[in-house]
């Protein structure tokens, strides 16, 4: 039996080169892959409020215009001032629902298509195919991008910078372009992109000086075009200008100014002034670039902390930027791409760079769009480094041993081709390990609070979330596992002593003294977790106007001013709603109290619009059966235990039985009719 | 390059960026007992 030949025009087209496209879509498949453990990640840090908790994204409760009012200030909606970002999350939660591997995916595809974008846009500003492509697989597997990516509330720098690369490349085209009419097309969607980049995130803000600087410094072949006509250039500019000053229009129509409120004690400059935090701020800037370069240090959790300017670490973190800036202004004729690439950075930077007041003084994914630029100019060096090395005659010849090719040219050609390659590829696959290790840190809540902990131990925002996951895995059903609650306990204290007025640490005690069923305690720390927080007070106030209700007497009689339970649970209660409408645990936890004092429709009517704001929560689903089985319905409760049989395996064991028990109970009474039960709509017979 | 190297070379650094992931990071994973937290910003 003879082995069969390859027919000549198979072999043929397996030894022809392949395309661009072929070699970028490998390239795309590769960081695809690498992100593809992220798809069993839970859903971590801020995705239960933006995502999960928040009831504006539901269908029926969505509304663009609120977006564009201060009533969405006023309301507290989520993000309010990113109606990119919330209109996008609508979209994704009404396509996707709240499952976290399909957001995540979806993640992964926000990071291919920036990807993508990039390479469009270098190609168009003229840069070579190989060079292009080593720059997408740079910044496609650059380890500081793990949190942008393994975090589903982050996908805002995602998405401004996916908008904002499509709003350059628009711009570029309306430069290039040769009529005017062509010019003003494209300068108008570049300018409705630009809008769009930065109401999800005002990191895409610096673009329009970005592309001036590239039109000055006209680093690759393509960037000539843009300087020449100046008119065009500032048409664009002025375009893509009036992009940003449309978003940042409706964050001062909702918010009345910053986002974060004027006195918002989180922003550290509120606390201890503007100039110790940008002294700290020049420290967190040379430390991104080395976290850029070399991916060391990387956290989940920075601490916040001001510095003095004549300290020397400041001094000398101060001095390497200026130096840095004098470089590239410096060299900018010699190596235009470098200079670029520094300027671009530094101008992309000033977003987050804490001039303006932000909650987080420092954050891997602050970087994200930033370091877009310096991976374009790191991975031409490392390319240039390649083919000098492989040019090099002793190392050359050190290779040619090692790889004891012979002296056929296509093979020789192909070995010079892997050769030049050989840096940029080291790079890439030591910043890809670095992002697989790093993005694990947010496979869970557990996991990312622990090791922001271990990392940042002075932060008492780690030390308090992790004391939170603790106490709520202390308790299962009526049992307290008393070592783990004692974990809670250290961790809370820990939080609490770093940082006195901060409001996670009280709730972190206050959650903990809900587990001990001291009341009293934890309302205290509830209280002083409300009085505190300058927002999302939703949660706090869902747990006080419960505790409210079982205050002990001796405790009251010692805090006249709080009046009566009833009335104290319904004040808090009135407060919240009227502050909180999309908030279903607040909902969920008003229907609860309103069952308590006895008020069935109330409580019912509640129940209903905390399963419209937030479907898949089991406990709203139990308190509506429940509330129906007290109202006497018990036609009602079946129906639903049946129809919600699959969101209620959730559900923990002991409420299961209990419920379980009641219905049977119920099926029992002579009024009840198995088929009337099967007809019946159900406790929540308006599904969202 | 022939499209049989070059697939080949994606695979070797996917495969490597895997091993490399581990070899990098030391987190202990451990999952969540709760399926809803506060907010951390």
């Amino acid at each position: 039996m003879t082995k069969r030949e390859p027919s000549p025009s198979r072999a043929s087209s397996e030894r022809a080169p392949l395309s661009y496209r072929a070699r970028l879509a490998g390239v795309l498949a590769l960081v695809a892959v690498v992100f593809l453990p992220l798809l069993r990640h839970g859903l971590v840090y801020d995705d239960g409020w933006t995502l999960r908790s928040n009831g504006f994204l539901r269908p029926g409760q969505f509304e663009l215009a609120l977006l564009f009012s201060p009533e969405a200030g006023a309301r507290h909606v989520p993000d309010a001032f990113r109606p990119t970002l919330v209109s996008f999350d609508a979209l994704s939660v009404r396509l996707l629902g709240v499952e976290p591997w399909a957001h995540h995916g979806l993640s992964i595809l926000l990071h291919l298509s920036v990807c993508g974008l990039l390479a469009r846009l270098l190609r168009r500003l003229g840069l070579d195919e190989s060079s292009t492509l080593a720059s997408v697989a740079l910044f496609g597997l650059l380890a500081i991008h793990a949190e942008a990516i393994a975090v589903v509330s982050f996908r805002e720098d995602l998405l401004a910078a996916a908008l904002g690369l499509a709003a350059m490349l628009s711009a570029v085209r309306g430069i290039q372009a040769e009529r005017a009419r062509a010019a003003l097309g494209w300068g108008v969607a570049a300018m409705g992109l630009q809008a769009l980049a930065c109401g999800a995130k005002l990191s895409a803000a610096p673009l329009p000086g970005i592309l001036v600087v590239l039109a000055w410094l006209g680093p690759g072949p393509g960037c000539a075009a843009l300087a020449r006509g100046r008119a065009r250039l500032l048409l664009i500019v002025g375009l893509l200008a009036v992009g940003v000053a449309l978003a940042v229009a409706q964050t001062w129509i909702v918010h009345g100014g910053s986002p974060y409120g004027v006195d918002n004690p989180r922003v550290l400059a509120q606390r201890i002034g503007l100039a110790p935090v940008l002294a700290a701020s020049t420290k967190i800037h040379v430390g991104y670039l080395q976290q850029i370069l070399v991916p060391l240090g990387l956290s989940p959790e920075y601490v916040d902390r001001g510095a003095g300017w004549l300290e020397p670490a400041t001094l000398l973190a101060s001095a390497s930027l200026i130096a840095l800036l004098v470089a590239a202004l410096v060299l900018r004729r010699r190596w235009p791409l470098a200079s670029f690439a520094v300027l671009a950075w530094m101008l992309a930077s000033v977003p987050t760079s804490n001039l303006i007041g932000l909650p987080n003084m420092r954050a891997d994914r602050f970087m994200y769009l930033p370091s877009a630029p310096l991976c374009v100019a790191l991975a031409v060096g490392l390319l240039a480094l390649g083919r000098r090395l492989a040019a090099h005659p002793a190392i050359r010849s050190q290779l040619e041993f090692g790889l004891e090719l012979g002296p056929d040219p296509e093979r020789s050609r192909t070995r010079d081709d892997l050769h030049a390659w050989l840096p940029l590829a080291a790079c890439v696959l030591m910043q890809g390990s670095f992002a697989v290790a790093e993005a694990r840190v947010y496979v869970s809540n557990t996991t990312l609070w622990h090791e922001a902990a271990r990392r940042a131990p002075e932060s008492a925002r780690a030390h308090a979330l992790l004391g939170l996951e603790y106490s709520g895995a202390a308790q299962a059903g009526d049992h307290l596992d008393v070592e783990i609650a004692a974990k809670a306990e250290d961790a809370c204290r820990v939080a609490q002593q770093l940082d006195p007025l901060y409001e996670l640490p009280q709730l972190c005690l206050g959650s903990l003294a809900i587990s001990r069923k001291d009341w009293a305690a934890a309302y205290e720390h509830h209280a002083r977790a409300v009085e505190l927080s300058v927002d999302r007070n939703d949660r706090p106030i869902a747990a006080l106007a419960q505790l409210a209700l079982d205050l002990p007497s001796a405790w009251l009689r010692h805090h006249p001013e709080l009046g009566d339970r009833q009335h104290l649970s319904r004040s808090w209660l009135e407060r919240g709603l009227g502050a909180y409408p999309y908030s279903p645990e607040l909902h969920a936890a008003a229907a609860r109290v309103h069952h308590r004092l006895g008020e069935g429709e109330r409580a019912m009517q509640l129940y209903r619009r905390a399963r419209s704001l937030r479907p898949d929560r089991w406990e709203t689903v139990v308190g509506g059966v429940e509330l129906a089985l007290d109202l006497g319905d018990a036609a009602a409760a079946h129906r639903t235990w049946w129809a919600e049989a699959k969101l209620l395996e959730r559900a923990d064991p002991a409420t299961r039985t209990r419920l379980t028990r009641r219905l049977a109970a119920a099926r029992t009474a002579p009024g009840f009719s198995l088929l009337h039960s099967l007809l019946d709509p159900g406790v929540f017979p308006y599904e969202p | 390059m022939s499209r049989k190297k070059f697939y080949a070379l994606l695979v070797i650094a996917a495969l490597s960026i895997s091993i490399g992931g581990v070899a990098c990071g030391d987190t202990v994973e451990d999952l969540d007992k709760l399926d809803e937290t506060y907010g951390a910003t």
